[in-house]
């Protein structure tokens, strides 16, 4: 199944401000999307659908709210439909229940990476096997790198010439550095020619590094990376393959796990 | 190239314009909000150092209504550009109909004046030297002229490099004339492109890749219309993805004309010097969505590569959704601001952007709206 990249919803904090009410927000866009894809009169027939996003660091606490929040969004555009329409909004509700979830990352992607580091050997990353992130689990990321928490804008010459434009920030420089594994790896893969400082490009070597990614790994102990256990399990549940699951039985995360359902759910997993 | 400042004050509808563009910027405002004249105190500093206040004038369309109305009646126009070590100062007397005078000129260095032409006197001082007005060339340009101003380089530079794209002559560009061979960067009217390109094409050693640069970026924004270009004989030919018949090309009156823009949009890019400023006024004429991302995209390409400045404004929700996550590149111009423009992301708290498509906020009148008559 080919991924489509979407803009996520979760940059800041949620719930989303007073005037999602009336704007259409960017969880809205993306809920049009998935029902677009499942909606059995005119969608595209997909077998499922996972929007998979990152918790970032502002909502790194707080998954409970990001996924009812994306449950809420999922109800109003279903209530929005069966005022229009009830019989294509009955066949949709359907439809989202058998085909389509949402998952988190926590904080985000690159979490993963360190919990399967061989990717990093590939990418040429200045990364000498030392791992610094306490307790284990990827999804609980924690640098005790010194020189990393240490680092200053000194260290970034060609953004400090580009008059420390806010878009190309080093993520390494941010307050939270410390629970930041995209500014991590940035930091690893400093660059001081680049102008914001790293060679790590998330669209295109971020997006190869996880096509790649070592999921055997990344699951390797029960209890690491429970969001990405949940994703597993819910995409080995849809394909009808659960023995896939099973080398790598674990804890899953409740919050968007298949087998930890509310009463009444819009999702395979919400 | 440098950072730099361009300030305006009294220009037009704009009471002061201070701005420090970098990368692909976007400049948006509600009709009649100053845009364009944005674009115009770029295109008169460039106008006039490389050929003159009349010229200068001339390329912004005269010198009616210049000042802004509600500025009093003696106040002049004043310019300023910033870069390095280097300042450069004009004021212009202005009526209602025009220049009442000669304008004046400064230019530090180091925060010393080295130049200084006050307006109304037909003299400028350098240093102790004094000198007579020069009507075809401004002070500055007599000075680099002399050649012992190297220090004046990065503003020079700047100021050469400006090209601002306004509105194209499709029906030139759809009925070209023979190719001309010395043409090798794009008139701002676009009426060149062919020669521009086709020059391009026969020198590569001399042009590098940018015709091959235009082709390829050209195919990704148009998959379905642009294969390839070819000249015969200096007539232009566009050929459709996987044509294999010499006949089966397509003379450019018969292109769509979203293709053209395209492609003059990315001929103005491919040719700006390195470093360079390009601007470009509603950038979104002619061109489908996907055209529109492409060629944003295509520019990011090159400003990042090359160095450039790139300026477009618009009134496109789909441009403005390409400037997700670079909201401190988006500049809203708003003349009833005491100083203008200003970044998005001021005037509104990015994490609440962060919630919204930009496209829609801007469709919703959450920034840049028009202002309502207060009664």
């Amino acid at each position: 199944m080919p991924g489509r990249p979407f803009r996520g919803f979760t940059s800041a904090r949620l719930p989303p401000p007073p005037e999602a009410e009336v704007l259409p927000t960017q969880l809205d866009k993306i809920v049009s999307r998935v029902i677009a894809l499942v909606d059995p009169l005119v969608g595209e027939g997909w077998h499922q659908v996972c929007v998979v996003d990152d918790l970032e660091l502002v909502n790194r606490d707080q998954p409970d709210v990001v996924l009812r929040v994306a449950r809420e969004a999922f109800e109003r555009a279903l209530w929005r439909l069966h005022r229009r329409d009830p019989r294509r909004a009955a066949l949709i509700r359907g439809a989202l229940r058998r085909k389509a979830s949402v998952h988190v990352i926590r904080p985000m992607v690159e979490a993963w990476f360190f919990g399967a580091p061989s990717i990093f050997q590939r990418d040429g990353v200045r990364f000498d096997a030392r791992f610094h992130i306490v307790g284990g689990d990827p999804e609980a990321f924690e640098s005790t790198d010194r020189d990393y928490i240490a680092a200053t804008e000194a260290q970034c010459p060609e953004w400090c010439l580009r008059r420390r434009k806010r878009g190309d920030r080093p993520k390494w420089l941010g307050a939270d550095r410390v629970h930041h594994p995209k500014g991590y790896l940035q930091w690893l893969m400093r660059d001081g020619a680049h102008k914001a400082c790293t060679a790590y490009d998330e669209a295109h070597g971020g997006a190869e590094a996880l096509a790649g990614l070592d999921w055997a790994a990344l699951l390797d102990g029960p209890r690491d990376a429970p969001f990405a256990r949940a994703l597993v399990e819910d995409i080995a549940d849809g394909l009808g393959q659960p023995p896939a699951l099973a080398a790598w039985a674990g804890i899953t995360a409740p919050e968007t796990s298949v087998k930890c359902l509310p009463c009444w759910p819009v999702l395979r997993n919400l | 190239m440098l950072d730099f400042t361009v300030r305006a004050s009294d220009f037009r509808v704009l009471p002061t314009f201070e701005w420090s563009p970098s990368g692909v910027c976007l400049l948006t405002g509600a009709n009649g909000a100053g845009k364009t004249t944005a674009l115009n105190v770029l295109k008169l500093l460039g106008a006039l150092f490389r050929r003159g206040h009349e010229s200068a004038l001339s390329a912004i369309g005269g010198g009616v209504a210049f000042r802004r109305w509600e500025s009093p009646d003696e106040s002049p126009v004043e310019f300023e550009v910033r870069v390095g070590r280097v300042r450069w100062k004009l004021r212009f007397p202005m009526s209602d109909v025009g220049l009442k005078g000669t304008y004046g000129e400064e230019l530090h260095r180091d925060g010393d004046v080295v130049l200084r032409a006050g307006m109304f006197q037909d003299w400028w001082s350098l240093g102790t030297e004094r000198m007579p007005i020069d009507g075809a060339r401004c002070c500055a340009r007599v000075l680099w002229d002399r050649g012992d101003a190297e220090w004046m380089r990065p503003l020079v530079e700047l100021v050469e490099s400006v090209r601002v794209y306004e509105s194209y002559w499709l029906n030139r560009v759809k009925r070209p004339e023979a190719v001309a061979p010395t043409h090798s960067f794009l008139h701002q009217t676009g009426s060149n492109l062919w020669s521009v390109l086709s020059n391009w094409k026969s020198a590569p050693l001399r042009h590098g890749d940018r015709f091959e640069w235009v082709q390829r970026q050209a195919r990704r924004a148009f998959p379905d219309i642009m294969g390839s270009i070819e000249f015969d004989r200096g007539v232009p030919y566009l050929f459709r993805p996987g044509a294999h018949d010499p006949a089966a090309g397509l003379l450019p009156d018969r292109a769509a004309d979203g293709l053209l823009t395209g492609l003059l949009h990315l001929t103005a890019v491919a040719g700006a010097p390195d470093g360079g400023i390009v601007a470009f006024d509603e950038v979104e004429n002619h061109l489908h969505p996907h055209a529109i991302r492409s060629l944003i995209d295509a520019m990011r390409q090159q400003a990042e590569a090359r160095g450039l400045t790139v300026v477009v404004t618009t009134h496109s929700p789909v441009v403005l959704n390409e400037f997700k996550d670079h909201e401190d590149r988006v500049f809203v111009v708003d003349p009833t601001a005491e100083v203008t423009p200003r970044a998005l992301d001021e005037v509104h708290d990015p994490a609440w952007l962060s919630h919204f498509a930009l496209g829609d906020l801007y469709e919703r009148e959450q920034f840049a709206a028009p202002r309502r008559g207060q009664s």
